[in-house]
């Protein structure tokens, strides 16, 4: 049975798609009808619509990407699905391999992922991201002036708390990476505990490699729409080579 | 004209925010019910020991950043753009930005009513298009699935628990973030390398430590923040 690719994950997956779209229809309907009651012209409405449409392309390309990087584990139709919701590209694919990490199976078990893992990983996949809609429903009207001082009230604490959170994220994924590559280079580790991991470690390398190049580019042409890509396309550049290090060792 | 907390609100934005609850409170039980009814339909219950797992490396973080997004991101927005914007995602790189350039074409602020407007007019149209670009984007992905797991190489590079996708999304990630705050970023780092080193039994409870690490990353920031280091 491949559940992954079941008809149900599809069938829900058009729902939410019909959802997003009905929603933003109604709301943009809103926007322009109430536009008009307050003077704004329709050429103004016009030019933002145009200019938000041609601008959301760019960006939408790399989210359509990492659908395939998500989607060798967690199969099309639900990666479909987390991109299309609330998701975002980096945070779908870190949390499907976070609850595919803590499962005990092994690689041959892994190609076929059991079907209460990947229960389990949708559910993570889920709650971690559904705090934002939560508070909207129940905070955002009532905090809304408290929200917006907040905010503006040490905007560069603001911006190095996210930095800090996500820091603890990195230092233990990132660590384990390189710890595992020089322990597995070092042979100083049981081999099953480092499986993969000079593959991993110069993978790794090669991505952050790229990712610095892509800065050192923008940086010198000031092109701002590449770096909608410098992520997608810096981990596809080091899969494409991890194929060749997964060879060597 | 009704008041919250000092914030008077007309009545087109009492109304957006009555909407806006209901709108997000079907996409809540939409997204929910996706795994919901999987395990109903399936007869299936999640394998508790990977979920809980999962649950303690993914949820605290990201918990705390949906809330300091909301904070950061909602003034810029609207309310009308926020309860658009957290229902679609993809925030950061695509409906802020939109709407901040639909508001400085036009000259407005995000606090005046235009602004109000425009912006959910920019998050509206960005969210039209991304979700129709994943609608032609699934056409191609199926097949390149199915090649990718028709080939065992390919499968085990693809594999998330110990193939290449991870480690290239944090070599990606890390580097900007060490480049943006090495000062904050070097001691969780070196710590983290010396303990999975020295106790490589620390591998399968990686996912616990996760928390830890980021608290110990968000004092280090306050630390260094209040000495104007960072």
């Amino acid at each position: 049975m491949d559940f992954k690719e079941g008809a149900l994950l599809y069938i829900l997956g058009g729902v939410i798609a019909v959802f997003v779209l009905a929603q933003s229809v109604f709301f943009l309907v809103r926007a322009v009808r109430r536009g008009k009651e307050i003077g704004l012209s329709t050429k103004v409405m016009k030019k933002a619509a145009v200019s938000s449409a041609t601008f959301s392309i760019v960006p939408s390309v790399p989210i359509a990407l990492s659908m395939i990087m998500l989607a060798v584990t967690m199969g099309a139709a639900f990666s479909w699905i987390r991109l299309s919701v609330i998701g975002s590209m980096s945070y779908e694919i870190y949390a499907a391999g976070q609850v595919a990490s803590a499962a005990e199976i092994s690689q041959d078990a892994m190609n076929t992922m059991p079907i209460g893992v990947f229960a389990g990983a949708m559910w993570v996949m889920t709650l971690g991201i559904i705090i934002g809609p939560i508070f909207n429903i129940f905070g955002l009207k009532r905090y809304q002036k408290k929200i917006a001082e907040i905010g503006q009230r040490n905007p560069k604490w603001s911006k190095i708390l996210i930095d800090a959170l996500f820091m603890g994220i990195i230092a233990v994924m990132g660590g384990q990476f390189i710890a595992k590559g020089i322990a597995a280079f070092g042979s100083i580790a049981k081999p099953e505990l480092v499986m993969n991991g000079q593959a991993q470690l110069l993978t790794l390398i090669t991505s952050a490699v790229l990712m610095a190049l892509f800065g050192v580019v923008i940086k010198a042409t000031k092109w701002k729409w590449l770096e909608n890509f410098a992520l997608p396309v810096s981990m596809v550049g080091a899969i494409a080579l991890s194929v060749v290090y997964h060879g060597l060792f | 004209m009704s008041k919250t907390k000092g914030y008077m609100l007309n009545e087109y934005q009492q109304m957006t925010h009555r909407i806006g609850r209901i709108w997000t409170g079907c996409a809540l039980a939409l997204t929910v019910s996706v795994p919901l009814l999987f395990c109903l339909i399936y007869g299936v219950t999640p394998e508790w020991e990977s979920f809980w797992k999962g649950i303690i490396s993914v949820v605290p973080m990201y918990w705390a950043i949906g809330l300091i997004e909301i904070f950061n991101y909602s003034p810029m927005l609207g309310s009308g753009g926020t309860y658009l914007a957290f229902v679609t995602g993809n925030l950061m790189n695509m409906k802020v930005p939109a709407a901040k350039v639909a508001m400085d074409k036009a000259g407005v602020s995000a606090a005046s009513e235009e602004g109000e407007v425009l912006s959910t007019i920019a998050v509206a149209v960005s969210s039209i298009v991304t979700t129709l670009i994943l609608v032609v984007a699934l056409l191609f992905v199926v097949p390149i699935n199915q090649w990718i797991l028709s080939d065992d190489l390919l499968r085990s590079v693809f594999d998330l628990k110990i193939g290449y996708v991870i480690p290239a999304l944090f070599g990606a990630l890390g580097v900007v973030f060490l480049a943006k705050s090495w000062k904050i970023a070097i001691l969780p780092l070196v710590l983290m390398i010396a303990v999975f080193l020295l106790i490589p039994a620390v591998y399968d409870i990686s996912g616990i430590l996760i928390p830890v690490m980021s608290v110990l990353s968000v004092l280090i920031a306050r630390w260094m923040f209040n000495r104007g280091k960072v």
